[in-house]
C-alpha cells in the first residue's frame, strides 16, 4: 500500500513536469505572456512602441547615404531573466528593397566602458528567415537591454531600387532561461 | 500486479520526460517593431532649359548652330540651364561631350577627304573653344583656365585642358578631359546653374570638312 501511494505521487510529479516541458518547447508565434505557477510570469515587451523608421522623420535613402540609427528597448516586465536569441524581419510592398539595404543589430552595453555587442550585421533581407542571436546579457525583471539598429544603402547599389518603398517588422525573441 | 502496472506508467514517464528533455529549449517570448517603412530616393533628375524660367526638359536641341560655317566663324553664345528634379540633392556635375560628322551628299568636289565621318576626331580638333563659363549668381568659374571669380579658387578638375598639345581647347580636348566636380545646381542659391559657351571654326582648317555638318551633343551628369 505504501509502495503503491509513493509510485503514484512520483507518477503524478513526472506527468506534471512532462507537461509543464511540453508547454515550454511550443514556440511563441506572437506576443504572449507566460505564467509559471501564481507568482512567476515570463513577459518582455519593446519601447518604442511605434514604428522607428520613416521616410518623413529619417529622409530617403540613396547609395551611401548615411546610417540612420534607432533605439529599441527590449524590457523585463516578467518575474525571471531571459537572453535575446532570434530576430526576424517581416516584409510589405517592394519587398525587393530588402536586398538592397544592410542593417546593424548592436545590444548596447551598460555605462561607457562597455563596447556594443553586434547581434547581426547584414542585409535586411536575410533577416527574412530569421537568425539566431547570442544575446550578451541576461537581462533580469524590471531591467532593460537597448538594442541600436542601424540601417543605410550601400554605395554599390544600383538604380533599380530607386522610388521603392517597403515596410518591415522586426521581431525580436528572447528566452527563458537565460543561458547562453 | 498493479505494483506491476503502476511501475511500468512510472518508467514510460521517466521515458517520456527524459525524451521531451533532449529536445526542449526554453521558453521564448517574441515582440514586434511594427511599420518600420523605408524609402528611397528617385534621382537625382536633371533637367534643361535655354532659360533660367523654364520650361525644364530631359534634353534640349539646337543649343548652338552655325549655318554654312567657314574657317573662322564663331557661334554666339550658347547658354544652357540645369535643374536637379529629384528627391536627392547633387553634389557635383560633370560636363563632357560627343559628337558626329555627316558627309554632305552629293559630295562637295573640293572636299578632300570624302569619309570625315570616319573619324570625328579630326574635325573636332577645328572646332575651338573660345568661352565657356560655368555660373550662377554666386559662381563663374572660367572653363578654360579653372578659375572662379567668385570664390577665387581655381581647380584643375574645373578646366579644359589641352589634351592633344595643338596650342588649342577644342572639344576633341573636352571630349578626352571632361570637366568634373563642378558644384551641382544643387549646391546654389537658387538651384540652377548655367554653361555659356562660344565655338569658333578654326582659321586653320583646311578643304576637308568642307560641306560637313558637324553635330554636337553636349553630356551634362549630376552625381
Amino acid at each position: 500500500m505504501k509502495h503503491k501511494q509513493i509510485l503514484t505521487s512520483a507518477f503524478t510529479i513526472i506527468l506534471v513536469l512532462s507537461l509543464v516541458m511540453f508547454m515550454a518547447n511550443q514556440p511563441s508565434a506572437s506576443a504572449c505572456t507566460v505564467f509559471l505557477g501564481g507568482k512567476v510570469k515570463f513577459d518582455m515587451e519593446l519601447s518604442p512602441n511605434v514604428p522607428l523608421f520613416h521616410p518623413d522623420v529619417d529622409g530617403y535613402f540613396y547609395p551611401g547615404s548615411p546610417r540612420i540609427s534607432k533605439n529599441l528597448k527590449v524590457c523585463n516586465v516578467g518575474t525571471i531573466p531571459f537572453r535575446i536569441c532570434r530576430l526576424d524581419a517581416t516584409f510589405y510592398k517592394d519587398k525587393q528593397l530588402a536586398s538592397g539595404l544592410q542593417i546593424e543589430i548592436l545590444e548596447l552595453g551598460k555605462g561607457r566602458g562597455e563596447k556594443p555587442h553586434v547581434l547581426y550585421n547584414g542585409t535586411l533581407n536575410a533577416l527574412k528567415e530569421g537568425v539566431e542571436v547570442n544575446g550578451k546579457r541576461a537581462v533580469p525583471p524590471k531591467t532593460s537591454v537597448t538594442l541600436q539598429i542601424s540601417v543605410w544603402m550601400p554605395k554599390t547599389i544600383g538604380n533599380e531600387y530607386q522610388g521603392l518603398t517597403m515596410t518591415a517588422d522586426i521581431a525580436v525573441t528572447v528566452h527563458f532561461p537565460p543561458a547562453k | 500486479m498493479d505494483k506491476k502496472i503502476l511501475a511500468s506508467m512510472l518508467i514510460i514517464a521517466v521515458a517520456s520526460t527524459l525524451l521531451g528533455a533532449g529536445t526542449i529549449a526554453y521558453f521564448t517570448d517574441t515582440e514586434t517593431s511594427k511599420g518600420n517603412t523605408f524609402t528611397v530616393a528617385t534621382g537625382p533628375d536633371l533637367k534643361l532649359s535655354h532659360s533660367s524660367l523654364g520650361p525644364w526638359t530631359d534634353g534640349v536641341t539646337g543649343t548652338c548652330t552655325l549655318a554654312d560655317m567657314k574657317p573662322g566663324d564663331e557661334t554666339p553664345t550658347a547658354s544652357v540651364f540645369f535643374k536637379n528634379f529629384g528627391s536627392v540633392a547633387s553634389s557635383t556635375m560633370e560636363i563632357t561631350c560627343n559628337y558626329t560628322v555627316t558627309e554632305e551628299t552629293p559630295q562637295t568636289e573640293s572636299d578632300t577627304d570624302p569619309n570625315t565621318n570616319e573619324h570625328p576626331d579630326e574635325m573636332a580638333k577645328y572646332m575651338v573653344i573660345t568661352s565657356i563659363w560655368y555660373k550662377n549668381d554666386k559662381l563663374n568659374i572660367n572653363c578654360l583656365t579653372g578659375y572662379d571669380s567668385y570664390s577665387g579658387l581655381t581647380k584643375e578638375d574645373w578646366r579644359v585642358s589641352d589634351t592633344d598639345g595643338d596650342g588649342k581647347i577644342t572639344l576633341y580636348d573636352l571630349k578626352q578631359d571632361p570637366l568634373v566636380n563642378l558644384p551641382s545646381p544643387d549646391t546654389q542659391p537658387n538651384k540652377i546653374t548655367q554653361l555659356d559657351m562660344r565655338i569658333k571654326f578654326d582659321e586653320s582648317a583646311g578643304s576637308d570638312f568642307q560641306g560637313d555638318i558637324f553635330d554636337l551633343t553636349m553630356i551634362f551628369t549630376l552625381n
